[in-house]
């Protein structure tokens, strides 16, 4: 519910040590009309390509057709097809296995969904997109989905779609009760079903000065407590979005690094746990 | 060392002053002043008077940073803040862990080993994030703070 808590972030970095570290391919889906997540992880050159090609989240939700920017066709069209979406982010073998970190990138003609208001036509849309994930979820260990913040269609299917749900929060006062209206609004919605479990990850904690008594009275809650991931992320620029370079973080060299890779691997390895990928 | 100060976060007037200060000092009484900082600093880190505040309610970290991982913090919450002795530590994080599970018997009791090994063999049992929650409510209920004006409910 809360923008700038590093979702984003959490998607592309966390989710790529996860995708390192652990014997599963992963698949980033970009539902955010924004699409910063693909911004973070290819150039705008590729990008121009791949909307080009029609190689984008828009194929997961309506068919190819030509129709105005604020209207849905009438037909359903066949599934999605992955294999013409995705696209191929980092791939490595293991114990002769092959593993792939793949994208389906973002698009903002999304955006049209929260201005158009035919139900029926919005139900087919989502719909399509839930067979997309569903067809997904039999070729990716995990498949992660970044939404935008919002109480939105897009956030619904999300929802809806997932069997897990990862909140990043950052360790101030408006982005806890953020959650705490998110996590009303999942357990409250009778469509989202069945729930998702959920964790809570703190993200931004600052090296030095912190005050704690956010991350204390989080912790203690009664309801939202046990879900907070242990391991936190730091401030780090690291994580920040440079004005040059599109890449994993976890790539990057430089002084620290190392140190930073190491806490990364902590919240990967809970999220790991988290959904199911160890043992 | 040019490296150093490009990483630290001194602004252009300090790292004017330090450079200055730095050309100007005789290279023995840099190195004299480098040992006697190591050395002010190793006892500091090994004095339990200045790593582990005694005062209920209060703590006496030589930084205010994040922790450095679930046993760092759930230390820091019972030993520093809560002021909790080893034991009662221990059996104020067993007695919540019951509370929550009548029904399991497997938590390991605190044997010989330090407080932070005990954690560690009590986490192959414990998922970490869980008993932060309960080290944290056992924190917040014997420190007392202002409540926010909003408050989670």
């Amino acid at each position: 519910m809360k923008g700038g808590v590093g979702k984003t972030t959490v998607s592309a970095h966390a989710i790529h040590q996860v995708y390192s570290r652990y014997p599963a391919s992963a698949l980033l889906v970009d539902l955010d009309p924004q699409f910063n997540l693909t911004q973070t992880l290819v150039s705008r050159t590729t990008y121009d390509g791949y909307l080009k090609d029609g190689r984008t989240v828009f194929g997961a939700m309506e068919p190819p057709a030509k129709i105005g920017l604020f209207d849905i066709a009438d037909v359903a069209g066949a599934p999605a097809d992955l294999n013409n979406l995705k696209v191929e982010l980092r791939k490595r073998t293991s114990g002769g296995i092959k593993y792939s970190l793949d994208l389906i990138p973002g698009d903002f003609r999304l955006v049209k969904y929260s201005v158009i208001d035919d139900r029926a036509k919005l139900d087919r849309v989502k719909a399509r997109f839930l067979r997309f994930i569903s067809d997904c979820r039999r070729e990716y260990g995990l498949v992660c989905i970044d939404c935008n913040p919002s109480s939105s269609f897009m956030t619904l299917c999300a929802l809806q779609a997932c069997t897990h749900l990862l909140a990043p929060v950052r360790p101030d006062r408006y982005s806890i009760l953020g959650v705490e209206m998110l996590m009303t609004f999942v357990n409250q919605l009778p469509v989202i079903h069945p729930k998702p479990d959920t964790a809570i990850l703190i993200n931004g904690v600052p090296s030095s000065g912190y005050d704690r008594s956010i991350e204390n009275e989080l912790r203690a809650h009664a309801s939202l407590g046990g879900k907070v991931l242990a391991h936190t992320l730091r401030q780090t620029r690291f994580l920040h979005a440079g004005p040059t370079g599109t890449h994993f973080a976890g790539e990057r060299g430089g002084p620290h690094s190392s140190r930073f890779c190491s806490e990364l691997g902590d919240v990967a390895k809970e999220i790991a746990t988290f959904v199911g990928l160890t043992p | 060392m040019l490296q150093l100060l490009a990483l630290s976060e001194m602004s252009e007037h300090d790292l004017y002053s330090a450079i200055r200060e730095l050309t100007d000092l005789p290279l023995p009484a840099a190195m004299d002043t480098i040992v006697a900082l190591r050395k002010a600093m190793d006892d500091a880190l090994h004095d339990p008077s200045m790593a582990m505040g005694r005062k209920r309610g209060g703590y006496a970290r030589l930084d205010s940073g994040p922790d450095t991982g679930p046993v760092d913090a759930i230390e820091r919450l019972l030993r520093e803040e809560a002021g909790l002795p080893v034991r009662e530590a221990a059996d104020a994080l067993l007695a919540a862990l019951v509370k929550e599970d009548p029904g399991f018997q497997g938590y390991p009791p605190l044997g010989k080993e330090g407080f932070a090994t005990w954690l560690t063999r009590l986490m192959r049992h414990v998922p970490p994030s869980r008993l932060l929650h309960l080290a944290t409510r056992l924190r917040n209920s014997r420190v007392h703070h202002r409540p926010a004006d909003w408050p989670l409910s």
